[in-house]
């Protein structure tokens, strides 16, 4: 039994294993950069980075997680070995520490790192930033708190065909008839199914070929609310961005359905005080932008100034100012990018743990050097 | 040895479970409903004192019976600029009659009210809407700013008028204009 695990720790931590998957790692570099021009950055990220694997045709090939989860193993198991833990070897060993850092910050940031946007009208507060990405479908419950408004959220991916959404304190549920990650609305010549509700009454969703930057889609839904209320069942539609949710009632509680970008809030407030952009002579291209904010926590205010270069960091966020947006009524509105990366610091930490392992093995080798 | 396998093993195991995501797929949270318009005034709750963000070279001086607090403000040229806040219950007299007493202080001469509003700009903060008063005479380098914020108790009377007001030279106040705008915005209500 130890002869067999003794085999297979050594297969394990085989240094070969550790140039090709290096090597495998670079292929995929390269090959998502240039896919990710066709397809587009989020999806040549799942499909090479965060994919277990990569089928080519009908061939499976390790994907960036599952060689880096390989390579992960194989300098660990190599740390642990210990015939490795020699003075002559300290260097070494230093840059496998580092770079296990490194591959331990780029675990924690693909689990745990969110990226969003938060959009501010000049003189508006908001707590929240909204998924580039991902959607959600939201049930607001408005009438049961006095204060408060209860808020369930359906993730996106329970919004499959078909899929029946519940939750123990609504009094309905909402079955998905179709999903669509891009739709359009049209004037409704279908109509098979009845009866139709609000928006669905004049309108169908189509499904529409999904633009290559997935934030670019507008997703829509057509869903059955299935409740004890017969003016209340039947089939709605919600396309994103559309201004208003679709209201129901039932026994006298008004809740409002709506699909949107995931939401996360956040323990503080920005409010937006100015924001301010500079064109380039002539044109209409950015030159630079820049946002004049309160950050309001606990009811005490900091005043910031966001620009392109300058990002704000607060408690674990980084925020950077990233577009903006001109309302229909003239007022302006600062687009920040947020980025909560909490492996952020890891990257570094390791550069300077291998820069040291190096260093510390070319002095170890030094006294070798001048005898021969 | 045997222990080291375990051990490697123990570890490896631990490693990929943390890797594997656990999220739920339905989340639920309250949030505080929000009935106000942006353009509204805020309440203002009883023993909720008044409070500002100051830039950091503001000089911050005691506070005198009128005043509810004042700053020196160092500028470019050297000039030392004066700026108060005030607080009084009602309208304190009105705008047109404010206005037409800081004209008088700087040799200006009295406008009418469709004048005064004309010239004034409208800006808002987390007290509602108010307005900014930049007077100024060229022919003896004087200026004032001032923000007249009304607090509305409710739609149709003003229970108090807070004044933000600097005095100094013309370039001294231009200067300070885009500072004073966001002191004005940093206004609110402290519990």
């Amino acid at each position: 039994m130890t002869k067999k695990l003794n085999q297979i720790i050594k297969i394990i931590s085989n240094p070969k294993i550790f140039v090709f998957t290096i090597i495998w790692l670079m292929i995929l570099v390269c090959v998502g950069t240039v896919e990710q021009k066709d397809i587009g950055l989020f999806a040549a990220q799942n499909k090479y980075f965060s994919s277990i694997f990569i089928w080519f045709y009908s061939l499976p090939l390790p994907g960036g997680l599952l060689t880096m989860v390989i390579l992960f193993i194989n300098l660990f198991v190599f740390l642990l070995k210990p015939y490795h833990w020699r003075f002559n070897k300290l260097g070494v060993l230093i840059v496998h520490i580092g770079a296990l850092i490194l591959l331990i910050g780029a675990g924690i940031t693909s689990v745990f790192s969110k990226e969003s946007n938060m959009v501010i009208i000049e003189n508006e507060r908001s707590n929240y930033m909204h998924s580039f990405y991902y959607k959600e479908f939201s049930v607001l419950n408005l009438d049961e708190y006095q204060d408060s408004i209860e808020v369930v959220n359906f993730k996106e991916k329970l919004l499959s065909n078909k899929q029946i959404l519940s939750y123990p304190s609504l009094p309905f549920k909402i079955k998905i008839e179709k999903y669509f990650l891009n739709s359009k609305i049209e004037p409704r010549v279908n109509n098979n199914i009845s009866p139709l509700r609000g928006d669905a009454i004049k309108f169908e969703l189509k499904e529409k070929t999904p633009e290559k930057e997935i934030n670019e889609n507008l997703s829509g839904i057509m869903y059955q609310i299935i409740s004890n209320d017969n003016d209340v069942d039947g089939y709605y539609i919600y396309q994103l961005e559309q201004r208003m949710p679709e209201i129901i009632t039932i026994n006298n509680m008004n809740y409002a359905l709506l699909l949107r970008p995931e939401r996360t809030y956040l323990p503080f407030e920005i409010q937006l005080l100015d924001f301010k952009k500079t064109m380039h002579p002539g044109t209409s291209i950015a030159k630079s932008f820049s946002s004049e904010i309160f950050l309001i926590e606990k009811e005490t205010l900091r005043r910031i100034l966001i620009e392109m270069n300058a990002p704000l960091r607060h408690k674990g966020y980084t925020f950077y100012q990233a577009s903006f947006a001109e309302l229909e009524d003239g007022r302006e509105a600062t687009v920040l990018a947020v980025v909560q990366n909490y492996g952020r610091l890891f990257p570094y930490i390791s550069s300077i743990i291998m820069c040291i392992g190096v260093l510390l093995q070319m002095i170890i080798r030094i006294p070798k050097l001048l005898k021969k | 040895m045997k222990s080291y396998h375990s051990i490697v093993l123990y570890i490896i195991l631990i490693l990929l479970q943390f890797g594997c995501k656990s999220e739920s797929n339905i989340t639920i949270y309250k949030i505080k409903k929000n009935n106000s318009t942006p353009n509204q005034n805020s309440t203002k709750q009883k023993n909720a004192r008044l409070n500002w963000t100051a830039p950091n070279n503001w000089i911050e001086k005691s506070p005198t019976d009128f005043r509810l607090a004042s700053y020196d403000i160092p500028t470019y040229n050297d000039e030392i600029v004066d700026l108060s806040i005030t607080v009084f219950p009602g309208d304190a007299g009105g705008i047109e009659q404010n206005v037409n007493r800081w004209r008088k202080q700087i040799n200006l001469e009295p406008q009418n009210i469709n004048t005064i509003l004309k010239n004034a700009q409208k800006e808002s903060s987390m007290l509602g809407e108010y307005f900014i008063f930049d007077l100024n005479n060229q022919n003896n380098n004087q200026s004032i700013v001032v923000a007249l914020i009304p607090y509305l108790k409710d739609e149709q009377s003003i229970s108090e008028t807070i004044f933000i007001k600097m005095n100094g030279s013309n370039d001294s106040l231009q200067e300070l204009k885009y500072e004073f705008k966001l002191f004005c915005k940093s206004m609110h209500w402290l519990q």
